[in-house]
């Protein structure tokens, strides 16, 4: 895409301007959309995403620019205009010879010829599923997505990486109406590849579960609101370890000190059943990488081992300012954002427990079988989330349904609290949003039982 | 307005209609920012952009497909508008939407010039956002996102009936926060602020606000689980009405995911309550002046006196359910046509705030959570929130911990006391006298 005497240019402008380092990310990238709502096919969309973002670092300082254009004066002035705060005269005679690392390729699925056509009859075909799986469904909306992103990244060190990362996500959701009373289900799958997904998937299996979820919520009571024990189940249920953990972890938040846990390398932070890991390695999985938008190759990296805090999640800034090593984890939404320490698949390791031996141990509390969204305060680790569906717990027995409920507390408090693991890892697509923008990450845990936590719910 | 801009919606609509659409509209978007943040007294972060998208819809044979493309290259315009009628002739038929505005002309330019600070001196107030912070409270551990940012923007919409668009906005902002730590306790706020020139951004403002409540809230406790009544920040309220804003929305309606879907003319508020979507509110900071479609913004009347009186119209869900279009198409360069509002205006009520704020109620200054807790299907919501406990307008105690939670749509019908002044919230969006709600759910 840059040709490589221009980058080279503007990598020289940087570093005779007194830059202790600059990199430049190029990035296209193929988006296309299509979303279907009452049975019809509501928008088909299509567009070309096209970026280049410069940034230059002074010592522990970044400077970060971006623009459409190819234009080398345009990016030659956008360099010098970056540089203008902190630039001093450096004689340089930077000829860098670009060079690539080899490194093994994390697995994809295919991308096959499937025509527009083709990938809307899956719609249709997962539309009439999921009506037809409950006379109480009143209304489907599906959409799927695809983008193939194409990036360079040419760096002051003489790194030139290259790498394609194609990714497709379903999303579902089902409304359950009777009456005046209406609830949704949902399901958004997504893996690091292309559309051959769809034919991985299990439309039936989908339909029904969202189906049936929307209309458990549709007949559920309010939640009792308390401090009682909690089982979250796996996959999306590790949105709290993200939330509450993940984020504090990533050297974005350490290195202001606006972590919880920004000084607890090496303490005990979490309950000793607790084992984490963030690994962007994993074939297929949504959040993962060959190279991080640093160039560097991705990795596997344990937060969290019985308990003790091992490792942040370290870009080059985050690096430089708090010692902590790069673990492969600088990412970006795109060209218009500088990379920061993100997470990819981060998840709890498996425990041994089944899911009944932790219900049966939890003795009256809350089951939550799904969670929705949240968010956390890195500075103070308080966290939010719902309850997407959750049951009500009566000696280990799941009861009714319930609606409305809330996980609140605090990330140091939570990991203490989760004293059982279950044996049942799954994972869950999402998107994260951060300082860099919102990119793909998989949150994944198995059943967990929290021994208390404050559920907000009716009084 | 750059004429040369002009041209390449010119080209796009062109080769659109050369490419096989029977009509077409384009939007193009440019933006510039600029933006600075601090961190131990230096400038951490400094970022200069400039981009642009340019995004076609084109209409064959009563189908639609959407098209963009960052870059405005001939080439790339021409493989845009040829994916757009490709998109649209896979696409199914859509009888309701088309290019309906025939003729008008709409230009407007930003009567704010550009602020004419030194860097120097933008560089020193955003070192202040954080100094000032640190200075005034011992307590603070960091002050973890402050920045400054200027941004200039300006959108242009054509259609293949020539009716043309043009607006430009520039602006200022600045936000600090405060993170305060005392023993096992900490607590955060922030505060940000929009404005035109650099002197109407005030620093002594923002940290003022950062540091008295993440203050307050350090010595914050969860209330007893109870019913209290509520008062809301008018930001905190503009936040909740925004999570449920899918009931004023034809689109919602048309795709069965709003509420009130059939409720057109029934009660769905207190019947002191009156909305009103205004464009051109005097004391709104941003002015709307045309739709994603070419139409004139007007005032529309959405709830009066409790009585729900219109949706958010575009000009498909206008044909859909047979009425005119409102004047609310919302459409962005890469995205599909939608429906959207303006300025929200809430008319007052009689209630001095000595009248609303005696007795106790929890006041609601924070809202965490509000978007995942809430169905803005059936209107349940529950949600993290911090605030204080007062009577009689008085604070009481600091309260963090919590979650409320209730039903929109019951909340708007039992609106308890409406205050007799009308408030904004931070970026004058949303304008509202206080209002106070009884007996709502608080757990703690």
């Amino acid at each position: 895409m840059l040709d490589k005497k221009l980058a080279n240019e503007i990598l020289f402008e940087a570093i005779s301007l007194g830059a202790d380092f600059c990199d430049i990310y190029v990035e296209k990238s193929k988006v296309e959309t299509i979303s279907l709502n009452s049975s019809r096919i509501k928008d088909v969309r299509s567009g070309i995403d096209f970026g280049i973002g410069i940034r230059l670092i002074y010592g522990d300082k970044a400077l970060y620019g971006y623009t459409n254009s190819m234009e080398k004066m345009e990016l030659i002035n956008l360099t010098r205009i970056l540089a203008e705060q902190y630039k001093k005269k450096v004689e340089t005679s930077l000829a860098l010879e670009f060079k690539s690392k080899k490194i093994s390729q994390i697995a994809s699925i295919g991308n096959s010829d499937i025509t527009l056509s083709q990938k809307i009859s899956y719609l249709h075909k997962l539309d009439k599923l999921t009506r037809d799986a409950h006379s109480k469904i009143s209304q489907v909306s599906i959409g799927l997505s695809f983008k193939e992103q194409d990036i360079e990244i040419f760096d002051s060190e003489g790194l030139y990486m290259t790498d394609k990362r194609p990714y497709c996500r379903i999303s579902t959701t089902s409304i359950a109406k009777d009456g005046d009373k209406q609830a949704t289900g949902m399901w958004n799958p997504g893996v690091r590849g292309g559309y051959q997904f769809l034919e991985t998937l299990d439309f039936n299996w989908i339909a029904e579960y969202t189906a049936k979820q929307a209309v458990n919520i549709l007949n559920a009571k309010p939640c009792p609101a308390g401090v009682m024990p909690v089982v979250i189940d796996n996959g999306f249920g590790g949105v709290i370890f993200h939330e509450a953990c993940g984020h504090p972890l990533e050297t974005t938040s350490v290195e202001k000190k606006a972590s919880v846990f920004w000084d607890k390398k090496g303490e005990m932070i979490a309950h000793e059943a607790l084992s984490a890991v963030d690994d962007g390695t994993i074939d297929n999985l949504w959040g993962s990488l060959n190279i991080d938008d640093e160039g560097m190759p991705t990795q596997r990296t344990q937060l969290i081992k019985n308990g003790k805090l091992e490792n942040f999640l370290s870009d080059r800034i985050g690096e430089i300012k708090t010692g902590h090593q790069r673990t492969g984890s600088a990412r970006r939404e795109s060209y218009k954002y500088a990379p920061a320490s993100r997470m990819r698949n981060t998840y709890i390791e498996p425990g041994s427990f089944n899911l009944e031996e932790l219900l049966s141990s939890m003795g009256d509390g809350l089951y939550a079988k799904s969670m929705g969204g949240g968010s956390v305060n890195p500075g103070t680790g308080e966290f939010n989330f719902s309850v997407q569906e959750g049951y009500l717990v009566k000696n280990g027995k799941i009861l009714d349904a319930v609606r409305g409920a809330t996980l609140i507390g605090k990330g140091e408090e939570i990991m203490k609290n989760i004293s059982m693991i279950g044996n049942n890892l799954d994972y869950a697509a999402g998107t994260c949003g951060s300082v860099s923008g919102g990119v793909p990450v998989t949150v994944g845990q198995p059943a967990i039982k929290v021994d208390k936590i404050l559920v907000g719910g009716q009084a | 307005m750059k004429i040369e801009l002009k041209k390449h919606l010119e080209s796009l609509l062109d080769f659109t209609i050369d490419a096989g659409a029977d009509e077409c509209d384009v939007i193009l978007s440019k933006g510039d920012s600029f933006s600075l943040s601090a961190q131990n007294g230096e400038i951490e972060k400094y970022k200069v952009s400039g981009s642009q998208v340019i995004g076609v819809r084109a209409i064959a044979n009563s189908r639609v497909g959407i098209s963009y493309s960052e870059s405005l290259d001939f080439d790339s315009l021409k493989f845009a508008a040829k994916a757009a009628v490709e998109n649209a002739r896979n696409s199914e038929e859509n009888p309701y939407e088309k290019i309906t505005v025939k003729k008008g002309e709409h230009i407007i330019s930003s009567p704010f010039k550009k602020d004419e600070s030194l860097i120097e001196e933008k560089i020193d107030f955003c070192l202040k956002l954080e100094s000032e912070v640190k200075k005034n409270d011992s307590r603070v551990q960091a002050v973890p996102y402050n920045g400054l940012s200027e941004s200039t923007s300006s959108s242009y919409y054509l259609n293949s009936n020539k009716v043309f668009g043009y607006q430009d906005e520039y602006f200022l902002s600045c936000f600090t926060s405060a993170l305060l730590k005392e023993g096992s306790e900490n607590s955060m706020h922030y505060k940000g602020m929009i404005g035109r020139k650099l002197t109407d951004l005030n620093i002594d403002y923002c940290v003022n606000e950062s540091l008295k409540h993440a203050s307050q809230w350090l010595k914050g406790s969860a209330l007893k689980t109870g019913f209290y009544d509520i008062v809301f920040t008018t930001d905190t309220f503009t936040e909740f009405l925004g999570t449920f804003s899918n009931i004023f929305s034809a689109k919602s309606a048309m795709e069965k995911t709003n509420p009130f879907a059939e409720k057109l003319n029934d009660q769905v508020a207190n019947s002191k309550v009156t909305i009103t979507d205004c464009p051109q509110f005097k004391d709104a900071f941003f002015q709307n002046y045309f739709d994603s479609e070419g139409n004139a913004h007007k005032d529309l009347t959405l709830i009066e006196n409790g009585v729900l009186k219109s949706f958010y119209h575009n000009s498909a869900t206008a044909n859909y359910f047979k009425t005119t279009s409102t004047g609310n198409a919302a459409r962005g360069a890469r995205s599909a046509l939608g429906v959207g509002g303006t300025v929200k205006v809430m008319s007052s009520g009689e209630l001095t705030d000595h009248e609303l704020l005696s007795g106790e109620y929890f006041e609601i200054h924070s809202i965490q959570g509000m978007r995942s807790g809430a169905n803005s299907i059936s209107g349940d919501f529950s949600f993290a929130a911090t605030g204080y406990l007062c009577r009689n307008g008085e604070i009481i105690s600091a309260v963090k911990g919590v979650t409320v939670s209730g039903n929109f749509h019951k909340m708007l019908l039992d609106i308890k006391l409406i205050g007799d002044t009308i408030l904004s919230n931070n970026d004058k969006s949303f304008f509202a006298p206080r209002l106070r709600f009884e007996g709502i759910s608080v757990a703690g």
